[in-house]
Protein backbone atom coordinates (compact mmCIF):
# COMPACT_ATOMS: atom_id res chain seq x y z
CA UNK A 1 0.00 0.00 0.00
CA UNK A 2 0.81 3.35 -0.72
CA UNK A 3 0.80 6.36 0.85
CA UNK A 4 -0.05 9.58 -0.28
CA UNK A 5 2.12 12.50 1.10
CA UNK A 6 -0.76 13.91 3.05
CA UNK A 7 -0.99 10.62 5.27
CA UNK A 8 0.00 11.61 8.63
CA UNK A 9 2.16 8.92 10.54
CA UNK A 10 -1.22 8.50 12.86
CA UNK A 11 -3.73 8.02 9.91
CA UNK A 12 -5.42 4.98 9.54
CA UNK A 13 -3.48 4.94 6.20
CA UNK A 14 -0.30 5.26 7.41
CA UNK A 15 -1.42 2.46 9.91
CA UNK A 16 -2.07 -0.24 7.19
CA UNK A 17 1.36 0.72 5.53
CA UNK A 18 3.23 0.76 8.44
CA UNK A 19 1.54 -2.78 9.58
CA UNK A 20 2.47 -3.83 5.90
CA UNK A 21 6.27 -2.63 6.72
CA UNK A 22 6.04 -4.76 9.81
CA UNK A 23 5.05 -8.35 8.11
CA UNK A 24 8.02 -7.44 5.76
CA UNK A 25 10.50 -6.66 8.81
CA UNK A 26 9.11 -9.93 10.42
CA UNK A 27 10.21 -12.35 7.68
CA UNK A 28 13.42 -10.60 7.65
CA UNK A 29 13.15 -8.32 5.37
CA UNK A 30 15.82 -5.70 5.74
CA UNK A 31 14.83 -3.40 3.31
CA UNK A 32 10.94 -2.75 5.08
CA UNK A 33 12.87 -2.69 8.24
CA UNK A 34 15.29 0.25 6.94
CA UNK A 35 11.84 1.92 5.61
CA UNK A 36 10.42 1.69 8.77
CA UNK A 37 13.09 3.05 10.67
CA UNK A 38 13.11 6.17 7.77
CA UNK A 39 9.28 6.49 8.72
CA UNK A 40 9.44 6.61 12.64
CA UNK A 41 13.11 7.16 13.83
CA UNK A 42 12.84 11.16 13.90
CA UNK A 43 9.35 11.17 15.91
CA UNK A 44 10.34 8.41 18.52
CA UNK A 45 13.61 10.04 19.13
CA UNK A 46 12.18 13.15 19.57
CA UNK A 47 9.92 11.80 22.07
CA UNK A 48 12.95 9.37 23.78
CA UNK A 49 14.80 12.86 24.35
CA UNK A 50 11.52 14.54 25.97
CA UNK A 51 12.24 11.57 28.26
CA UNK A 52 15.58 10.90 28.93
CA UNK A 53 17.12 14.42 28.33
CA UNK A 54 20.30 14.24 26.48
CA UNK A 55 21.09 12.42 22.94
CA UNK A 56 22.94 10.20 23.78
CA UNK A 57 20.48 8.54 25.71
CA UNK A 58 18.07 9.35 23.45
CA UNK A 59 20.28 7.31 21.02
CA UNK A 60 20.32 3.73 22.76
CA UNK A 61 16.71 4.15 23.59
CA UNK A 62 16.02 4.53 19.95
CA UNK A 63 18.24 1.62 18.99
CA UNK A 64 17.30 -1.28 21.82
CA UNK A 65 13.49 -0.38 20.31
CA UNK A 66 14.21 -0.54 16.64
CA UNK A 67 16.30 -4.10 17.74
CA UNK A 68 13.35 -5.06 19.43
CA UNK A 69 11.02 -4.16 16.82
CA UNK A 70 13.56 -6.16 13.97
CA UNK A 71 12.82 -9.06 16.80
CA UNK A 72 9.36 -8.60 18.00
CA UNK A 73 7.57 -7.51 14.65
CA UNK A 74 5.85 -11.13 13.71
CA UNK A 75 3.99 -10.23 17.41
CA UNK A 76 2.57 -6.97 16.60
CA UNK A 77 -1.14 -7.66 16.21
CA UNK A 78 -2.48 -5.01 14.09
CA UNK A 79 -6.21 -5.44 15.96
CA UNK A 80 -4.74 -4.48 19.04
CA UNK A 81 -3.44 -0.77 18.12
CA UNK A 82 -1.04 1.32 15.06
CA UNK A 83 2.18 0.63 14.41
CA UNK A 84 3.32 3.63 15.85
CA UNK A 85 1.73 3.30 18.97
CA UNK A 86 3.21 0.23 19.49
CA UNK A 87 6.61 1.77 18.76
CA UNK A 88 5.53 4.58 21.07
CA UNK A 89 4.89 2.49 23.65
CA UNK A 90 8.02 0.82 23.44
CA UNK A 91 10.11 3.68 23.34
CA UNK A 92 8.14 4.93 26.74
CA UNK A 93 8.94 1.93 28.66
CA UNK A 94 12.69 2.12 27.91
CA UNK A 95 12.72 5.59 28.33
CA UNK A 96 11.12 5.20 31.16
CA UNK A 97 13.74 2.77 32.79
CA UNK A 98 16.09 4.77 31.86
CA UNK A 99 14.74 7.96 33.32
CA UNK A 100 14.18 5.63 36.49
CA UNK A 101 18.09 5.32 36.99
CA UNK A 102 18.57 9.12 36.78
CA UNK A 103 18.25 12.05 38.56
CA UNK A 104 16.64 13.67 35.57
CA UNK A 105 13.16 12.39 36.41
CA UNK A 106 13.06 14.68 39.30
CA UNK A 107 13.24 17.73 37.39
CA UNK A 108 10.81 16.69 34.99
CA UNK A 109 8.57 16.54 37.38
CA UNK A 110 9.25 19.59 38.78
CA UNK A 111 8.97 20.81 34.88
CA UNK A 112 5.46 19.56 34.62
CA UNK A 113 4.19 20.79 38.03
CA UNK A 114 5.22 24.39 37.12
CA UNK A 115 4.20 24.60 33.46
CA UNK A 116 2.02 27.01 32.10
CA UNK A 117 0.10 25.44 28.83
CA UNK A 118 -0.35 28.28 27.01
CA UNK A 119 3.32 29.71 26.97
CA UNK A 120 4.75 26.42 26.32
CA UNK A 121 5.69 27.11 23.02
CA UNK A 122 6.58 23.59 21.07
CA UNK A 123 8.66 23.21 17.84
CA UNK A 124 6.89 20.44 15.98
CA UNK A 125 5.94 19.70 12.92
CA UNK A 126 8.97 18.90 11.13
CA UNK A 127 9.22 14.98 11.75
CA UNK A 128 5.46 14.48 11.51
CA UNK A 129 3.45 16.96 9.07
CA UNK A 130 2.81 20.58 10.39
CA UNK A 131 -0.98 20.17 10.02
CA UNK A 132 -0.78 17.28 12.43
CA UNK A 133 1.21 19.15 14.83
CA UNK A 134 -1.02 22.11 15.29
CA UNK A 135 -3.86 19.77 15.77
CA UNK A 136 -1.78 17.87 18.62
CA UNK A 137 -0.39 20.78 19.88
CA UNK A 138 -3.98 23.15 20.02
CA UNK A 139 -5.57 20.20 21.58
CA UNK A 140 -3.07 19.75 24.34
CA UNK A 141 -2.64 23.51 24.99
CA UNK A 142 -6.83 23.77 25.37
CA UNK A 143 -6.49 21.51 28.06
CA UNK A 144 -6.93 22.72 31.97
CA UNK A 145 -3.31 23.00 33.87
CA UNK A 146 -4.37 20.56 35.98
CA UNK A 147 -5.14 17.99 33.66
CA UNK A 148 -2.85 18.31 31.53
CA UNK A 149 -0.05 18.43 34.45
CA UNK A 150 -1.26 15.09 35.69
CA UNK A 151 -1.30 13.78 32.10
CA UNK A 152 2.69 14.57 31.73
CA UNK A 153 3.63 13.90 35.09
CA UNK A 154 2.42 10.27 34.26
CA UNK A 155 3.27 9.78 30.60
CA UNK A 156 6.55 11.52 30.32
CA UNK A 157 7.72 11.37 34.36
CA UNK A 158 6.74 7.77 34.47
CA UNK A 159 5.12 8.31 37.24
CA UNK A 160 1.91 6.18 38.82
CA UNK A 161 -1.01 7.94 39.79
CA UNK A 162 -0.22 7.22 43.10
CA UNK A 163 3.14 9.09 42.87
CA UNK A 164 1.40 11.68 40.83
CA UNK A 165 -1.19 12.21 43.97
CA UNK A 166 1.51 12.68 46.88
CA UNK A 167 3.58 14.73 44.92
CA UNK A 168 1.17 17.47 44.70
CA UNK A 169 -0.98 16.70 47.21
CA UNK A 170 -4.46 15.88 46.07
CA UNK A 171 -6.72 13.24 46.80
CA UNK A 172 -5.83 9.97 44.51
CA UNK A 173 -9.45 9.91 43.21
CA UNK A 174 -8.96 13.56 41.74
CA UNK A 175 -5.80 12.54 40.29
CA UNK A 176 -7.46 10.00 38.43
CA UNK A 177 -10.66 11.69 37.19
CA UNK A 178 -8.28 14.87 36.21
CA UNK A 179 -6.16 12.10 33.74
CA UNK A 180 -9.84 10.51 32.72
CA UNK A 181 -11.37 13.80 32.02
CA UNK A 182 -8.20 15.17 30.11
CA UNK A 183 -7.55 11.72 28.21
CA UNK A 184 -11.52 12.06 27.17
CA UNK A 185 -10.92 15.59 26.05
CA UNK A 186 -8.05 14.83 23.92
CA UNK A 187 -9.40 11.95 22.45
CA UNK A 188 -12.55 13.63 21.50
CA UNK A 189 -10.41 16.83 19.47
CA UNK A 190 -8.20 14.69 18.25
CA UNK A 191 -10.69 12.48 16.53
CA UNK A 192 -10.83 13.59 13.19
CA UNK A 193 -7.08 13.48 13.50
CA UNK A 194 -6.74 9.93 14.35
CA UNK B 1 -21.60 1.30 28.46
CA UNK B 2 -18.01 1.58 30.62
CA UNK B 3 -17.87 2.99 33.64
CA UNK B 4 -15.65 5.95 34.92
CA UNK B 5 -13.76 3.69 36.94
CA UNK B 6 -13.14 1.68 34.17
CA UNK B 7 -12.07 4.66 31.66
CA UNK B 8 -9.74 5.88 34.68
CA UNK B 9 -7.95 2.75 34.91
CA UNK B 10 -7.80 2.62 31.13
CA UNK B 11 -6.40 5.88 30.70
CA UNK B 12 -4.56 5.42 33.32
CA UNK B 13 -2.70 2.01 32.09
CA UNK B 14 -2.81 3.82 28.10
CA UNK B 15 -0.33 6.24 29.92
CA UNK B 16 1.57 3.82 32.01
CA UNK B 17 0.77 5.20 35.45
CA UNK B 18 -1.19 1.84 36.72
CA UNK B 19 1.68 -0.12 39.55
CA UNK B 20 2.39 -3.67 38.25
CA UNK B 21 -0.35 -5.31 40.03
CA UNK B 22 -3.09 -2.77 39.05
CA UNK B 23 -1.73 -3.27 35.28
CA UNK B 24 -2.23 -7.02 35.38
CA UNK B 25 -5.35 -6.84 37.13
CA UNK B 26 -7.05 -4.14 34.18
CA UNK B 27 -5.33 -6.59 31.80
CA UNK B 28 -7.75 -9.32 33.42
CA UNK B 29 -10.44 -7.27 32.97
CA UNK B 30 -9.53 -6.26 29.12
CA UNK B 31 -9.37 -9.97 28.02
CA UNK B 32 -12.92 -10.18 28.47
CA UNK B 33 -14.31 -7.32 27.55
CA UNK B 34 -14.50 -6.10 24.03
CA UNK B 35 -16.08 -2.73 24.81
CA UNK B 36 -13.07 -1.96 27.30
CA UNK B 37 -10.63 -3.24 24.96
CA UNK B 38 -12.01 -0.61 22.13
CA UNK B 39 -12.03 2.37 24.35
CA UNK B 40 -8.66 1.76 25.08
CA UNK B 41 -7.51 1.57 22.04
CA UNK B 42 -8.94 4.85 22.12
CA UNK B 43 -6.33 5.92 25.10
CA UNK B 44 -3.69 4.19 23.10
CA UNK B 45 -4.50 6.51 20.39
CA UNK B 46 -4.66 9.81 22.28
CA UNK B 47 -0.94 8.74 23.72
CA UNK B 48 0.44 7.89 20.43
CA UNK B 49 -0.41 11.81 19.56
CA UNK B 50 0.77 13.09 22.88
CA UNK B 51 4.37 11.36 21.43
CA UNK B 52 4.06 13.80 18.95
CA UNK B 53 3.58 16.97 21.09
CA UNK B 54 7.51 17.17 21.69
CA UNK B 55 10.18 19.46 20.53
CA UNK B 56 11.66 18.04 16.79
CA UNK B 57 14.73 16.71 17.56
CA UNK B 58 16.88 14.63 14.75
CA UNK B 59 18.87 11.19 15.81
CA UNK B 60 22.72 11.42 14.28
CA UNK B 61 23.32 9.94 10.87
CA UNK B 62 25.36 6.80 12.28
CA UNK B 63 22.47 5.61 14.43
CA UNK B 64 20.64 4.17 11.29
CA UNK B 65 23.89 2.14 9.89
CA UNK B 66 24.82 1.02 14.09
CA UNK B 67 20.82 0.11 14.40
CA UNK B 68 21.51 -2.07 10.48
CA UNK B 69 24.36 -3.28 11.80
CA UNK B 70 23.18 -4.57 15.44
CA UNK B 71 19.99 -6.52 13.19
CA UNK B 72 23.02 -8.00 11.09
CA UNK B 73 24.86 -9.58 13.62
CA UNK B 74 23.61 -13.62 12.97
CA UNK B 75 21.32 -14.67 15.47
CA UNK B 76 22.47 -16.53 18.55
CA UNK B 77 21.99 -20.50 17.42
CA UNK B 78 21.55 -21.67 21.07
CA UNK B 79 23.17 -24.87 19.45
CA UNK B 80 24.90 -27.11 22.38
CA UNK B 81 27.40 -29.72 20.77
CA UNK B 82 27.25 -32.66 22.66
CA UNK B 83 29.89 -35.30 23.66
CA UNK B 84 29.30 -38.90 21.70
CA UNK B 85 28.47 -40.89 24.53
CA UNK B 86 25.79 -37.94 25.29
CA UNK B 87 24.36 -37.94 21.43
CA UNK B 88 23.48 -41.75 22.04
CA UNK B 89 21.32 -40.70 25.17
CA UNK B 90 20.00 -37.12 23.34
CA UNK B 91 19.40 -39.43 20.16
CA UNK B 92 17.29 -42.41 22.53
CA UNK B 93 15.67 -39.04 24.33
CA UNK B 94 15.27 -36.65 21.50
CA UNK B 95 12.03 -38.21 20.25
CA UNK B 96 10.22 -38.02 23.67
CA UNK B 97 11.92 -34.62 24.65
CA UNK B 98 10.04 -33.20 21.10
CA UNK B 99 7.13 -35.16 21.74
CA UNK B 100 7.02 -32.95 25.05
CA UNK B 101 7.32 -29.93 23.30
CA UNK B 102 4.35 -31.05 20.99
CA UNK B 103 2.36 -31.97 23.80
CA UNK B 104 2.70 -28.47 25.20
CA UNK B 105 1.83 -26.62 22.06
CA UNK B 106 -0.91 -29.37 21.41
CA UNK B 107 -2.49 -28.47 24.20
CA UNK B 108 -2.28 -24.58 23.52
CA UNK B 109 -3.07 -25.10 20.46
CA UNK B 110 -5.98 -26.65 21.26
CA UNK B 111 -6.94 -24.26 23.55
CA UNK B 112 -6.44 -21.47 21.38
CA UNK B 113 -9.21 -23.10 18.93
CA UNK B 114 -11.46 -23.26 21.78
CA UNK B 115 -11.02 -19.54 22.68
CA UNK B 116 -12.93 -17.02 19.94
CA UNK B 117 -12.42 -13.96 21.85
CA UNK B 118 -9.20 -11.49 21.88
CA UNK B 119 -7.54 -14.72 20.73
CA UNK B 120 -3.97 -13.09 19.75
CA UNK B 121 -3.41 -11.30 22.90
CA UNK B 122 -4.12 -15.14 24.80
CA UNK B 123 -1.79 -16.64 22.53
CA UNK B 124 1.15 -14.30 23.17
CA UNK B 125 0.97 -14.91 26.75
CA UNK B 126 0.60 -18.77 26.56
CA UNK B 127 3.95 -18.09 23.64
CA UNK B 128 5.57 -16.29 26.36
CA UNK B 129 4.74 -19.30 28.18
CA UNK B 130 5.59 -22.17 25.80
CA UNK B 131 9.39 -20.28 25.68
CA UNK B 132 9.39 -20.39 29.07
CA UNK B 133 8.90 -24.53 29.00
CA UNK B 134 11.02 -24.89 26.08
CA UNK B 135 13.89 -22.87 27.82
CA UNK B 136 13.73 -25.12 30.94
CA UNK B 137 14.14 -28.07 28.31
CA UNK B 138 16.59 -26.89 26.98
CA UNK B 139 18.59 -25.82 30.22
CA UNK B 140 18.39 -29.71 30.74
CA UNK B 141 19.50 -30.37 27.34
CA UNK B 142 16.83 -32.21 26.27
CA UNK B 143 16.08 -30.33 23.33
CA UNK B 144 19.39 -28.93 22.56
CA UNK B 145 19.89 -29.99 18.76
CA UNK B 146 17.05 -28.93 17.76
CA UNK B 147 15.88 -24.94 17.00
CA UNK B 148 12.65 -23.44 17.86
CA UNK B 149 10.38 -21.09 16.30
CA UNK B 150 7.38 -19.45 17.29
CA UNK B 151 5.13 -17.84 14.52
CA UNK B 152 2.16 -15.73 14.87
CA UNK B 153 -0.32 -14.55 12.60
CA UNK B 154 0.24 -11.73 10.48
CA UNK B 155 -3.69 -11.40 9.48
CA UNK B 156 -6.27 -9.71 10.87
CA UNK B 157 -8.85 -11.92 9.53
CA UNK B 158 -7.03 -15.29 11.46
CA UNK B 159 -5.60 -13.59 14.27
CA UNK B 160 -5.73 -16.98 16.07
CA UNK B 161 -3.50 -18.89 13.95
CA UNK B 162 -0.03 -19.49 15.51
CA UNK B 163 2.75 -22.50 14.49
CA UNK B 164 5.78 -23.76 16.17
CA UNK B 165 8.90 -25.13 13.75
CA UNK B 166 10.96 -27.13 15.32
CA UNK B 167 13.90 -27.79 13.11
CA UNK B 168 17.13 -29.91 13.45
CA UNK B 169 19.98 -28.55 11.56
CA UNK B 170 22.10 -31.43 11.75
CA UNK B 171 19.41 -33.38 9.84
CA UNK B 172 18.36 -30.82 7.91
CA UNK B 173 14.34 -31.23 7.96
CA UNK B 174 11.90 -30.07 10.59
CA UNK B 175 8.19 -30.60 11.70
CA UNK B 176 5.61 -27.49 11.18
CA UNK B 177 2.98 -27.54 13.98
CA UNK B 178 -0.32 -25.35 12.85
CA UNK B 179 -3.19 -24.26 14.31
CA UNK B 180 -5.93 -22.04 13.17
CA UNK B 181 -5.21 -21.23 9.83
CA UNK B 182 -7.61 -20.58 7.64
CA UNK B 183 -8.72 -23.30 5.04
CA UNK B 184 -7.81 -23.29 1.73
CA UNK B 185 -9.32 -22.77 -1.18
CA UNK B 186 -9.17 -25.65 -4.06
CA UNK B 187 -6.28 -23.37 -6.09
CA UNK B 188 -4.05 -22.24 -3.22
CA UNK B 189 -1.70 -23.87 -0.68
CA UNK B 190 -0.14 -22.56 2.22
CA UNK B 191 3.92 -22.29 1.44
CA UNK B 192 6.73 -22.49 4.18
CA UNK B 193 10.04 -20.21 3.75
CA UNK B 194 13.48 -20.55 5.60
CA UNK B 195 15.06 -17.61 6.12
CA UNK B 196 18.57 -17.97 6.67
CA UNK B 197 20.53 -14.34 6.88
CA UNK B 198 23.21 -15.76 4.28
CA UNK B 199 21.38 -16.59 1.35
CA UNK B 200 19.60 -13.62 -0.68
CA UNK B 201 15.86 -15.26 -1.11
CA UNK B 202 14.02 -17.38 1.22
CA UNK B 203 14.24 -20.99 0.94
CA UNK B 204 11.37 -23.26 0.14
CA UNK B 205 10.28 -25.87 2.61
CA UNK B 206 7.36 -27.01 0.66
CA UNK B 207 3.27 -26.62 0.72
CA UNK B 208 0.89 -27.58 2.88
CA UNK B 209 -2.62 -27.24 3.81
CA UNK B 210 -4.77 -27.69 6.79
CA UNK B 211 -7.61 -29.37 8.07
CA UNK B 212 -11.13 -28.41 8.53
CA UNK B 213 -10.23 -26.96 11.92
CA UNK B 214 -6.99 -25.23 10.59
CA UNK B 215 -4.71 -27.84 12.15
CA UNK B 216 -1.63 -29.52 10.50
CA UNK B 217 0.97 -31.50 11.35
CA UNK B 218 3.84 -30.62 8.76
CA UNK B 219 7.14 -32.56 7.95
CA UNK B 220 9.53 -30.21 6.05
CA UNK B 221 13.07 -30.42 4.10
CA UNK B 222 14.09 -26.88 2.49
CA UNK B 223 15.10 -27.28 -1.34
CA UNK B 224 18.17 -26.34 -0.59
CA UNK B 225 20.85 -26.55 2.26
CA UNK B 226 20.64 -23.81 4.88
CA UNK B 227 23.18 -22.92 7.58
CA UNK B 228 22.09 -20.68 9.35
CA UNK B 229 18.04 -20.73 10.24
CA UNK B 230 17.07 -16.89 11.79
CA UNK B 231 13.20 -17.22 10.48
CA UNK B 232 10.36 -19.42 9.72
CA UNK B 233 7.86 -17.87 7.40
CA UNK B 234 4.26 -19.13 5.69
CA UNK B 235 3.48 -18.10 2.59
CA UNK B 236 -0.38 -18.38 0.93
CA UNK B 237 0.45 -19.27 -2.57
CA UNK B 238 -0.92 -20.82 -5.32
CA UNK B 239 -1.54 -25.05 -5.92
CA UNK B 240 1.64 -26.25 -5.73
CA UNK B 241 3.85 -23.65 -4.34
CA UNK B 242 6.44 -20.94 -6.17
CA UNK B 243 10.29 -20.97 -6.52
CA UNK B 244 10.00 -17.33 -4.73
CA UNK B 245 7.23 -15.87 -2.65
CA UNK B 246 4.40 -13.61 -4.32
CA UNK B 247 1.91 -14.09 -2.29
CA UNK B 248 1.00 -12.38 1.55
CA UNK B 249 2.59 -13.71 4.19
CA UNK B 250 0.24 -15.42 6.72
CA UNK B 251 2.43 -16.56 9.75
CA UNK B 252 5.77 -15.23 10.55
CA UNK B 253 8.41 -16.18 13.83
CA UNK B 254 12.49 -15.87 14.49
CA UNK B 255 14.23 -18.93 16.01
CA UNK B 256 14.30 -18.76 19.71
Amino acid sequence: MRMSPNDTIISDAAAQADAELLARVASGDRDAFAALYDRFSKPLFSFALRIVGNPADAEDVLQEVFVQLWEKAGQFDPSQGKPFTWSVTMTRNKAIDRLRSSQRRNRLVEEATLADPASDVVETGKAIGTDEATRIRTAVNTLPADQRQAIEMAFFGGLTHHQIAEKIREPLGTIKARIRRGMLKLRDTLEGAL
Amino acid sequence: MISEQLQELAALHALGALTPEEARDFETQLSRDAELRAFYASMQNVTGSLALNVKDAVPSAQLKNRIMAAIAEPVPQKVVSLPHTERNFFAIFLPWAVAACFAVVGGILTLENEKAAFANRQANKKIIMLESAIDDLKAKDHVSQVQIAMMSSLLENSPKAVAVSVWDAEKQDGVLVVSGLAPLPADKDYQLWVVDPKIANPVDAGVFSVDDKGAVHFHFKPKSSVSGVGTFAVSLEKKGGVPKAEGPMVLAGHVM
